[in-house]
C-alpha cells in the first residue's frame, strides 16, 4: 500500500512540476491552490513512506498481535490516502481564501494516522512496562 | 481488548456528537442570532481592520485593490512611492526655484516654503496620487502641508498647481498649498479624523492611508472576528450567504449603494451647518452603508457654505462639471432616476481596469446594452447613433457621456447621461456632444443634424445668440469662461471628425498661449504639441517666449472654405472677431483641491 501512494505521489509531485514548466496560471496564480497541492504531495509521499516504515519495521518488532498489526497497517494506511487526499479536493475547486470542502478529509485522515501509530505504541509501551 | 474497543467506539461518538452540534447549528444559520440592537449598530459599532486584515480570506480582491489608484492615493514617501525623478534639476514657477533632489535617502525639495515663507529645503512625508498626477506633502508641526509644485505623470514633468486649477490669474507662489489634515484627508483615507481642537491645534488619525477596503465595506473588525471560526466561513460558502456585519455595495439598496460612491465621489456638504466644527474635530463618522444623507448633502448649483460660492462647479443647468461631483450627474440621469443604475452598472472594484475600474464582463457599449439590449445589434445602434456604427461616434458614450467633466488635468465622461440637445447645450453655455467631436462645426449645424437624425427627439430648441455658423469650440475658446475655454483648448487639439479643423485650430490654440489663465494655456501648449507642433513654452514660462511662440505659430496664412472660422480673406487671424468673442465672456475663477 506504501509503496502504490508513494508511487501515486512521486508521480503527483512530477505533475506539480510539469505545472511549474508549463507556467500553468491555474496553479501558479491560485496561492490557495498551489498551497494546498503542494501540501497534498508532501504529505502524500512522507505518509508513503511512513507507511512503508511502519508496516516493514515498525509493526512487526512492536510485539503487537497479528491482528492489531493488521488493524494499525490498515488504519494508517486509510489515513495516509485520506489527508493528502483532502489537501488534494481541497485545491481543486474552492472559495475565496479558503479550500474547498474536500480539506474535511484532511483531519479525518490525520486522526486515522495518529490512531494507526498510537496501536503499536500503546503495545509497544505496555511491553516495556511489563518488562520493567 | 474489548473493553478498549467500547471506549475507543464511545469517545469516537462522542467528539463525533460534539463536533456535529456546532457544525449544524452554523449550516442551519450561519449569521447566528440577531443581536439586541440589530446588525447595523453592530456594524456602525465595529473598530476599523485595515486592509491587511482582510488579505487571508480575500486574497483575490486584495490584490484587485492593491492594484488599484485607490489604494496608492494616499503613501508615505519612500522609493517605492515616489513617481517623480528628485534628480536636482531645477524647475521654475512663479519666479520661484524649486529643486527637488534626494538627501541621505530623503525626498526633498529647496523651495519657498509655504510654511515660513522663506526658502528653505523641506523634506516630503507623504505623496497623494500614481495616475495622472502625484503631490507632495511636508510636515509643519502638527499638519501637513501640500505643496504647489507637483509632477505630472501623463505629461512627465514638473508643474505648478495653477496649471491644473481655475484659481484667479497673478496668483502667488503658494495659494495653492493646502493643509492635507483639514482638506483630502476625507476622501483619500479611510475613517479619517482630523482632531482639530478649539486652539486650532490638530490630532489628525486615519484608520488607514489611502482608500481601502473598510472605506467602501465599513469598519471590519466585527466581521473578522465572526469569520475565524471555519465552521461559520464554511457555512457561508456552502450556502452563499451574507454576513450582515460587513457592507457589499452591490447588495444594498440603489441609494445606498451610489451613497457609498458619492462620499467621495459627490462633492458635499454638511447636512447640518452647525455640524462643519464637529466634522473637523471627529471625521463625518460616516459607515459605508448608512444613509449619507443623514450628515452630507450632494453639492448643487445653488449652494452656498462658508462664503463658497458653488456655482462656477457646475455648467448653467446644474450638471457638475468637475470630477468628483459624478454622483450628482448620475442622479440627475433617467438611467438613475427610472432605471435603477448604480456605480456598479458600469464599475467594478474588483473586477475591471484599474484605468477607469470599468467592468471588463460588460466591455464598451455592453455596460449600457445590459439594459438597453436592442442596440447590442449593429444596424439598430448605427440607426440609433445616425452615424456608422464602426465609429467612435457610435459609441454610446460618446454622445450620452461626452467628456465635459474636467479634473486632474484632463476631461472625463460626464456621469449625467443624457440624449444630446445641442440647443439646451447652448443655453446652457456648455460643450455639447456633437460640436465637441465635430471641432469645426456650430451649435446651428448640430442642432440641423440632430433634427435630420433624430426627428422626433424632444429638443431645447437653440437660442438665438447661437444660431451662427461660427465653430463651437473656436468660439468658446475666446467667449467660454477658463473652464469651456479649458475644454475648447483641448478638444481642438485631439483628433477631429473634421480633419480641416486641425488645422485651422493652430493660429487660435497659438493666441491661447496668452490666456489669463494657466490652465487655458497649458492645455492649448499641449493641443499644440499634439497637432504636431513642437517646442511650444509652457504656462508659466515667460510672457515674452510664449508671445515669439504664439507669433510664430500665427506668421502663414491660413487658407480654408470654412464658414465661421475667425479668418480674414487674407488668411490671418480676424482679431476683431477674437475681441468681439472675448468680451462677451463672462468670467469665472474658483478654487477646488483635486
Amino acid at each position: 500500500m506504501g509503496l502504490a501512494g508513494l508511487l501515486a505521489w512521486l508521480v503527483g509531485g512530477m505533475a506539480l512540476e510539469a505545472l511549474h514548466a508549463l507556467k500553468s496560471v491555474a496553479y501558479l496564480q491560485d496561492p490557495v491552490r498551489r498551497l494546498t497541492w503542494t501540501l497534498a504531495h508532501a504529505h502524500g509521499t512522507l505518509l508513503s513512506i511512513a507507511a512503508i516504515v511502519l508496516g516493514a519495521i515498525v509493526l512487526p518488532r512492536s510485539g503487537a498481535s497479528v491482528t492489531s498489526q493488521r488493524r494499525s497497517d490498515r488504519i494508517f494506511a486509510a489515513g495516509s490516502i485520506l489527508l493528502p487526499l483532502g489537501f488534494l479536493l481541497g485545491g481543486i475547486s474552492h472559495p475565496e481564501g479558503d479550500p474547498g470542502p474536500g480539506i474535511l478529509l484532511v483531519p479525518v485522515g490525520a486522526l486515522a494516522c495518529a490512531a494507526g501509530l498510537a496501536i503499536p505504541l500503546v503495545t509497544i509501551l505496555r511491553s516495556s512496562r511489563d518488562r520493567r | 481488548m474489548k473493553k478498549g474497543r467500547w471506549l475507543a467506539v464511545g469517545l469516537l461518538v462522542g467528539a463525533g456528537l460534539a463536533v456535529a452540534r456546532p457544525v449544524l447549528r452554523a449550516a442551519r444559520n450561519p449569521v447566528g442570532e440577531i443581536p439586541p440592537d440589530g446588525f447595523e449598530a453592530l456594524r456602525a459599532g465595529a473598530d476599523h481592520e485595515t486592509s491587511s486584515a482582510c488579505l487571508p480570506c480575500h486574497p483575490d480582491h486584495h490584490a484587485t485593490w492593491a492594484a488599484s489608484h485607490h489604494a496608492k492615493m494616499t503613501r508615505d514617501a519612500s522609493a517605492a512611492t515616489i513617481v517623480a525623478p528628485f534628480d536636482g534639476r531645477s524647475v521654475e514657477f512663479h519666479g520661484v526655484t524649486t529643486i527637488p533632489r534626494v538627501v541621505d535617502g530623503r525626498y526633498v525639495m529647496d523651495t519657498l516654503s509655504p510654511i515660513s515663507g522663506r526658502r528653505e529645503t523641506l523634506t516630503i512625508v507623504r505623496a497623494t496620487g500614481s495616475r495622472r498626477m502625484q503631490q507632495y506633502h511636508v510636515r509643519s508641526g502638527d499638519r501637513l502641508v501640500r505643496l504647489p509644485v507637483a509632477w505630472s505623470i501623463e505629461e512627465g514633468r514638473w508643474f505648478h498647481l495653477d496649471e491644473a486649477f481655475f484659481h484667479a490669474p497673478g496668483g502667488a507662489f503658494n495659494d495653492t498649498a493646502t493643509t492635507w489634515n483639514t482638506n483630502c484627508i476625507f476622501c483619500h483615507d479611510v475613517a479619517a479624523r482630523p482632531g482639530l481642537a478649539g486652539d486650532g491645534s490638530l490630532s489628525t488619525t486615519v484608520a488607514e492611508l489611502g482608500i481601502a477596503c473598510e472605506a467602501c465595506h465599513g469598519p471590519g473588525s466585527e466581521h473578522a472576528r465572526r469569520m475565524r471560526s471555519p465552521l461559520r466561513r464554511y457555512a457561508f460558502h456552502a450556502t452563499h450567504g451574507v454576513d450582515p456585519t460587513i457592507v457589499n455595495p452591490g447588495r444594498v439598496s440603489q441609494e445606498r449603494s451610489v451613497q457609498i460612491c458619492g462620499h467621495c465621489h459627490g462633492q458635499r456638504v454638511p447636512t447640518d451647518p452647525e455640524s462643519v466644527e464637529h466634522i473637523l474635530r471627529n471625521g463625518d463618522g460616516y459607515v459605508a452603508g448608512e444613509d449619507l444623507a443623514l450628515t452630507w448633502t450632494p453639492v448643487q448649483r445653488d449652494m452656498h457654505l462658508l462664503g463658497i460660492d458653488f456655482s462656477p462647479r457646475f455648467w448653467r443647468d446644474g450638471s457638475p462639471r468637475l470630477t468628483a461631483y459624478e454622483q450628482q450627474g448620475l442622479m440627475r440621469s433617467g438611467c438613475y432616476q427610472r432605471g435603477g443604475m448604480t456605480c456598479l452598472s458600469c464599475h467594478s472594484m474588483h473586477a475591471s481596469d484599474p484605468e477607469g475600474q470599468m467592468r471588463r464582463d460588460v466591455p464598451g457599449d455592453a455596460t449600457c446594452t445590459q439594459c438597453h439590449a436592442e442596440l447590442s445589434d449593429p444596424s439598430r445602434a448605427a440607426a440609433h447613433s445616425g452615424h456608422r456604427f464602426e465609429s467612435s461616434g457610435s459609441r454610446c458614450v460618446a454622445c450620452h457621456m461626452p467628456p465635459v467633466v474636467y479634473g486632474i488635468m484632463t476631461w472625463h465622461p460626464t456621469h449625467e447621461i443624457v440624449a444630446p440637445d445641442p440647443g439646451a447645450s447652448a443655453a446652457a453655455e456648455k460643450p455639447d456632444a456633437c460640436t465637441a467631436c465635430h471641432a469645426g462645426r456650430s451649435r446651428a449645424w448640430a442642432e440641423a443634424e440632430a433634427d435630420r437624425m433624430w426627428p422626433a427627439r424632444a429638443k431645447h430648441g437653440l437660442p438665438e445668440d447661437a444660431r451662427g455658423d461660427a465653430p463651437e469650440l473656436a468660439r468658446a475658446l475666446f467667449a467660454g469662461d477658463a473652464v469651456y475655454r479649458t475644454f475648447a483648448a483641448w478638444r481642438l487639439g485631439e483628433a477631429s471628425a473634421e480633419p480641416e479643423a486641425a488645422r485651422l485650430a493652430v493660429p487660435l490654440l497659438a493666441e491661447a498661449l496668452l490666456d489669463p489663465f494657466a490652465n487655458v494655456r497649458r492645455t492649448a501648449a499641449l493641443s499644440l504639441d499634439r497637432l504636431g507642433h513642437g517646442g511650444i513654452p509652457r504656462a508659466l514660462e515667460a510672457e515674452e517666449r510664449r508671445v515669439a511662440a504664439r507669433d510664430s505659430l500665427q506668421a502663414s496664412p491660413v487658407a480654408t472654405t470654412s464658414p465661421g472660422w475667425p479668418l480674414r480673406a487674407d488668411g490671418m487671424l480676424d482679431r476683431e472677431v477674437l475681441a468681439a468673442w472675448t468680451s462677451s465672456r463672462e468670467e469665472v475663477a474658483f478654487s477646488f483641491g483635486e
